[in-house]
């Protein structure tokens, strides 16, 4: 089937739409949600025992080309990966068909030890390059894997905070020399 | 109806049901907020294919509810200007790109701004002289914006490279070749490294060092960085782009210098085509193509006698 410009760029307004859909149902609980600037990546940040901390990834286009392989995890101040009391890492490697969206998860709690009150941690989310050979679509989003960062009352199930992610775009031009035969 | 328009529509359902349960300013901004960064991922998009009335026609509609619906001091408008900037430097509407400019760095520098985003302007203003070809004038912006994002993000990051690139196309303008390679090389080291495709401005400076390797006399290093650059960009946007117009340009007189005039006239003709279609044919790109075109036939045609 041919995908007019016209008909893709409305149809990854509405995979934008969907995320947003995705993200106010997530407000539509809670009244505390403190957005932050929207951003693809994620700095160290810190839970309490009694909060979930849940990455998610969508994989945004409704169209192929898909899909998005992606790892997301949450790592240490070392870098090193967050592992829960069973020894399993809080890692997940994900294979998302266009539209589709998953999620890793922790309890604060588990990872705290009896004197601890604070679990510092940061999200990672890793995109595994597509196919060099296969050429990009202009039509569809350069990055389709869209991150989203929640931490949620693990009693309320209210989400305290939500940080959305986005498309990465390119906002700066570049300068290229175009000789001049003189 | 297909099934993936049927999957859009319930999502636009979804969303338009999510309104009712949040208070209704708040739901009715952040939905603007997401319709106007969609708009300008289109028009980015757009803008990238070289496919500028669509693009305009995105990002003035993005600029609109923007403004209406955010503000016009809201970072999101500010971030459309940007956009709308850029296109008019590709678009060669460099008074109306300043414009932009400005308005978006008075909101950018302002009390709720994002340096980030001011880093970015002042990187593009510098981008509008060079293509206006006041080189000189365009140096402190971009000093500006890299001094900026190095303090933001640090020194290897791929945006901080870019912004040395910038720099060096400035610098490389006015002559100081030897200042413009050593931050083309620092960028390419950086860019070389990124993961997942590589970026676009990897390409730039391979075609930028290129260039600077054809002055030197050193035509088939040149060579080489041009042909790394064209299979890169005819990856990236494909073969009728204005970007690849431009290394076929370059390559064109490369060639000319090293005397395979059939070899370069093939690759000016190619070249004129791409800007002529994409750009039309009173674009500054499109004339120099024009130009350097029939100074090749005038050398051709004597011989040819």
């Amino acid at each position: 089937m041919k995908i007019t410009k016209r008909r893709a760029v409305g149809l990854s307004l509405a995979g934008t739409l969907g995320l947003a859909a995705a993200l106010v149902a997530g407000r539509a609980r809670a009244q505390d949600v403190a957005p932050l600037t929207a951003t693809g990546q994620f700095g160290v940040m810190g839970a309490v025992r009694g909060e979930i901390v849940r990455l998610n990834v969508s994989n945004i286009n409704l169209l192929p080309p898909g899909p998005c392989r992606a790892t997301i995890e949450f790592v240490d101040m070392d870098g090193g990966v967050l592992r829960r009391p069973d020894g399993s890492a809080v890692r997940r490697d994900v294979d998302l068909a266009p539209g589709q969206s998953a999620f890793v998860q922790f309890h604060a709690g588990s990872m705290l030890g009896r004197e601890d009150t604070r679990v510092q941690f940061r999200p990672v989310l890793r995109v595994v390059p597509p196919d060099p050979n296969v050429p990009p679509d202009p039509n569809l989003p350069v990055d389709p894997c869209v991150p989203s960062l929640e931490v949620i009352d693990g009693v309320s199930g209210q989400t305290r905070l939500l940080v959305p992610g986005t498309i990465r775009t390119y906002s700066s031009n570049h300068n290229e020399t175009l000789l001049e035969d003189r | 109806m297909s099934a993936r328009a049927i999957t859009a529509l319930i999502i636009l359902a979804a969303c338009a049901g999510g309104e009712a349960t949040t208070p209704p300013g708040r739901a009715r901004r952040a939905r603007a907020r997401l319709q106007v960064r969609a708009l300008r991922e289109a028009g980015h998009r757009e803008t990238e294919a070289a496919d500028y009335a669509e693009a305009e026609s995105d990002l003035r509609q993005a600029l609109a509810l923007s403004e209406s619906a955010l503000g016009p001091n809201d970072l999101e408008t500010a971030r459309t200007l940007n956009d709308l900037g850029m296109f008019a430097k590709y678009t060669a509407r460099f008074d109306e790109g300043a414009a932009d400019y400005a308005r978006a760095l008075n909101i950018a520098a302002g009390p709720s701004g994002d340096l980030l985003l001011v880093a970015d302007l002042y990187h593009n203003l510098g981008g509008l002289e060079h293509a206006r070809g006041r080189f000189a004038p365009g140096e402190p912006f971009a000093r500006h914006g890299l001094a900026i994002r190095m303090r933001e993000l640090g020194p290897d990051h791929p945006d901080v490279a870019a912004d040395r690139a910038a720099l060096a196309a400035l610098l490389d303008g006015q002559g100081r070749l030897e200042e413009a390679e050593a931050l083309y090389q620092d960028a390419i080291k950086v860019l070389d490294r990124v993961r997942g495709p590589p970026p676009l401005e990897l390409a730039v400076s391979f075609n930028n060092l290129a260039a600077i390797r054809t002055a030197q006399g050193r035509l088939a290093e040149a060579e080489t960085l041009y042909r790394r650059a064209l299979a890169l960009k005819e990856t990236r946007l494909g073969p009728h782009h204005p970007d690849v117009a431009t290394t076929l340009n370059n390559l064109a007189l490369l060639c000319k210098k090293d005397r395979r005039l059939p070899e370069a006239a093939a690759l000016y003709a190619r070249a004129l085509d791409i800007f002529t279609r994409a750009l039309g044919p009173d674009h500054p790109k499109t004339r120099t193509c024009r130009v350097n075109n029939a100074r090749l036939l005038a050398a051709v045609e004597p011989s040819s006698k």
